[in-house]
């Protein structure tokens, strides 16, 4: 834990990331507290009312109260970045070091695969799928939806740093030291690979997060759910920014724009302490 | 008799791929056969200069590369069908010590790392603190004090330490035989004496035979019993070392020879008259002998064909013409001619 403080002291980016995800999930916790988010439904309240005393982010052409809508959204939104960019890691390392280790036959088809998905537009193929099961769209489900598509790039990285490190001497020294393919990949390979998979971690995430927040902004997100992205589509539908109703789209932006800067900047610190190259550079 | 180790016209070549055409290949072992024995055991030199093909042959008695063609034999088997049983014997048996003492650690561990990890995987302690004394033992053996060495960084040793540290790791699963590549070439000109001197206790104290694979002949002079001198994937001579350095029969050799620097600014260097460089190593259709091109007694047999080893002496062959007097050597095996040492 200490050595956790000092690590994050030598990195302010990634404490600045840190702090700024931790105020977001202070927000939430102290709104579940004293305000709670049943009122984040529609009719609890007065139609279109700017911020006041009462509504202390106003409320939507439905009825929703604004401050609510928030602290529902902002949990729902770490969630499917979270869920979807740790499927999208997992899938990405395991074929990743599969491919890059072992390589052959199984080297050829993970690389072709991720070859000819790179280049789809992943909204494309996620707005087919999510309109095809609108029914049955949780966020759970939403989550895996978007992780279908995010192993691609994970895959070809991390693939591409396992043939780097594979052949070093090291790992020759730990093959006549009697370990096995698995002992090589655990205990010699991934401890060197833990900053870069942190790093393409945060950037699945926050790839995720975008990819959620397109598909609720198009109307495509769970129904049910106060999502930052359906308050969006929400906003749109009615017309909000011509109606000049700032404190309906204005609030979910902010927190968008904060995590994704949160999220870049963990990323950017990762990648400086992963790479001691960059340290120097600009 | 099979014997431990042996290498079967191996040949191996690079750059083979979808883009390379005849002139890219790299031949960098041609038709190259050695037996070695570990019973008695002995040190025997690999010398050749740079490309000359003894990093390759290495890497294929290891097992970490495989011949284009021909095989390497571990106790009669080939490596490529070793059971997972006999595979384990082999690593029990055959280690190996690498050129560059500092890409060998793991930068994420300490230096207990590369020497905790063989004990816990081949069982060579029954608890920590037998590992714990195992380790200490075998570090004071190669001159290291546990106290300095022991939970620190590669990077805050230096290199002779490293290296050294390299050694205790494969004098630790006792082998019959290692496989050193170039050990001190990276290490300290003022250290290379006390590793060495570790390699030869490793043979006279613990019966484990040394293949030392090197560009400099004294080094090899001073701790092996055989050499083996290659020259662009063929063995051109072989034998005892004393005799194969003091009387050199090859060209090539009494070139490698003539190189060493003496301590004496009037004497000068290569008396032959030889100093061009290598042809390039590419594997054109080359007929003849491939030191031709360099040799001060060439003759007109040169060019039109390779020379076989020809056996000199009991316990002496070189490639050469000039010695076509004396027997060929059947299959060209070197482990006919490399003996026990001496006594």
């Amino acid at each position: 834990m200490k050595k956790f403080g000092r690590f994050l002291a030598r990195n302010p980016r990634i404490s600045f990331g840190f702090v700024l995800i931790l105020g977001m999930l202070l927000f939430w916790f102290v709104g579940m507290v004293t305000v709670g988010i049943s009122k984040a439904v529609p009719l609890s309240g007065p139609p279109d009312m700017p911020p006041s005393a009462q509504y202390p982010l106003g409320t939507d052409s439905a009825g929703r109260q604004l401050l609510p809508v928030l602290i529902a959204g902002v949990p729902l939104t770490l969630e499917i970045g979270l869920l979807a960019g740790t499927v999208g890691l997992l899938i990405g390392t395991v074929l990743g070091f599969v491919a890059g280790y072992f390589g052959g036959p199984a080297d050829s088809v993970i690389r072709t695969a991720a070859d000819v998905m790179l280049p789809i537009p992943a909204l494309a193929v996620l707005v087919v799928i999510a309109s095809t099961i609108h029914t049955l769209l949780s966020v759970e489900v939403m989550a895996l939806v978007i992780a279908s598509l995010a192993w691609m790039y994970p895959t070809r990285t991390i693939r591409a740093q396992v043939l780097s490190i594979r052949s070093r001497a090291y790992v020759e020294v730990g093959r006549f030291s009697g370990e096995t393919d698995f002992d090589i990949i655990f205990s010699e390979l991934m401890p060197n690979l833990m900053p870069y998979l942190a790093a393409t971690f945060v950037a699945a995430v926050g790839a995720a997060i975008l990819a959620g927040i397109g598909l609720e902004a198009l109307g495509l997100g769970p129904q049910d759910k106060p999502t930052l992205g359906m308050t969006i589509f929400w906003a749109i539908y009615y017309g909000a920014t011509l109606r000049g109703m700032w404190w309906w789209w204005g609030p979910p932006i902010v927190v968008l724009v904060l995590v994704f800067f949160a999220l870049f900047m963990i990323a950017q610190g990762l990648d400086r302490y992963a790479n001691p190259r960059l340290r120097h550079a600009a | 008799m099979t014997q431990f180790l042996e290498a079967r016209n191996v040949t191996k070549i690079f750059g083979q791929g979808l883009m390379s055409n005849e002139t890219s290949l790299t031949v960098a072992l041609h038709e190259f056969s050695l037996g070695l024995d570990v019973d008695p055991p002995s040190i025997t030199a690999i010398v050749g200069e740079s490309g000359s093909g003894k990093t390759t042959l290495a890497r294929t008695l290891l097992g970490l590369a495989e011949p284009t063609r021909g095989e390497v034999l571990y106790r009669g088997t080939d490596m490529r069908q070793l059971t997972s049983a006999q595979r384990h014997l082999f690593l029990r048996e055959v280690q190996v010590i690498f050129q560059d003492p500092f890409e060998v650690y793991n930068p994420f561990y300490t230096v207990d790392h590369v020497l905790e990890t063989p004990i816990r995987k081949m069982r060579l302690a029954s608890s920590r603190d037998e590992a714990r004394q195992l380790i200490e033992t075998t570090l004071r053996t190669v001159g290291l004090r546990p106290d300095e060495t022991l939970g620190r960084y590669p990077h805050q040793l230096s290199g002779g330490q490293r290296q050294r540290i390299m050694v205790a790791r494969a004098m630790l699963v006792r082998p019959r035989l290692i496989v050193a590549d170039e050990p001190v070439s990276m290490v300290d000109a003022s250290l290379r004496a006390t590793i060495l001197e570790c390699l030869r206790q490793l043979k006279d104290d613990f019966g484990i035979s040394l293949m030392y694979i090197t560009h400099d002949l004294t080094t090899a002079y001073q701790i092996s019993d055989n050499m083996v001198v290659l020259y662009r994937g063929r063995a051109v001579e072989a034998g005892d070392v004393g005799h194969v350095v003091k009387d050199p029969q090859h060209p090539y050799t009494r070139l490698l020879v003539g190189s060493i620097p003496r301590p004496d600014p009037h004497h000068p260097w290569h008396r032959d008259g030889v100093s061009r460089d290598p042809g390039d190593l590419s594997a054109t259709a080359h007929t003849g002998c491939m030191f031709a091109d360099r040799c001060p007694s060439v003759m007109e047999v040169c060019a039109t064909r390779e020379p076989p080893l020809f056996q000199t002496q009991p316990r002496r062959a070189a490639a050469c013409f000039l010695y076509d007097h004396a027997p060929a050597l059947s299959s060209s095996d070197l482990g006919a001619v490399l003996g026990a040492p001496p006594g």
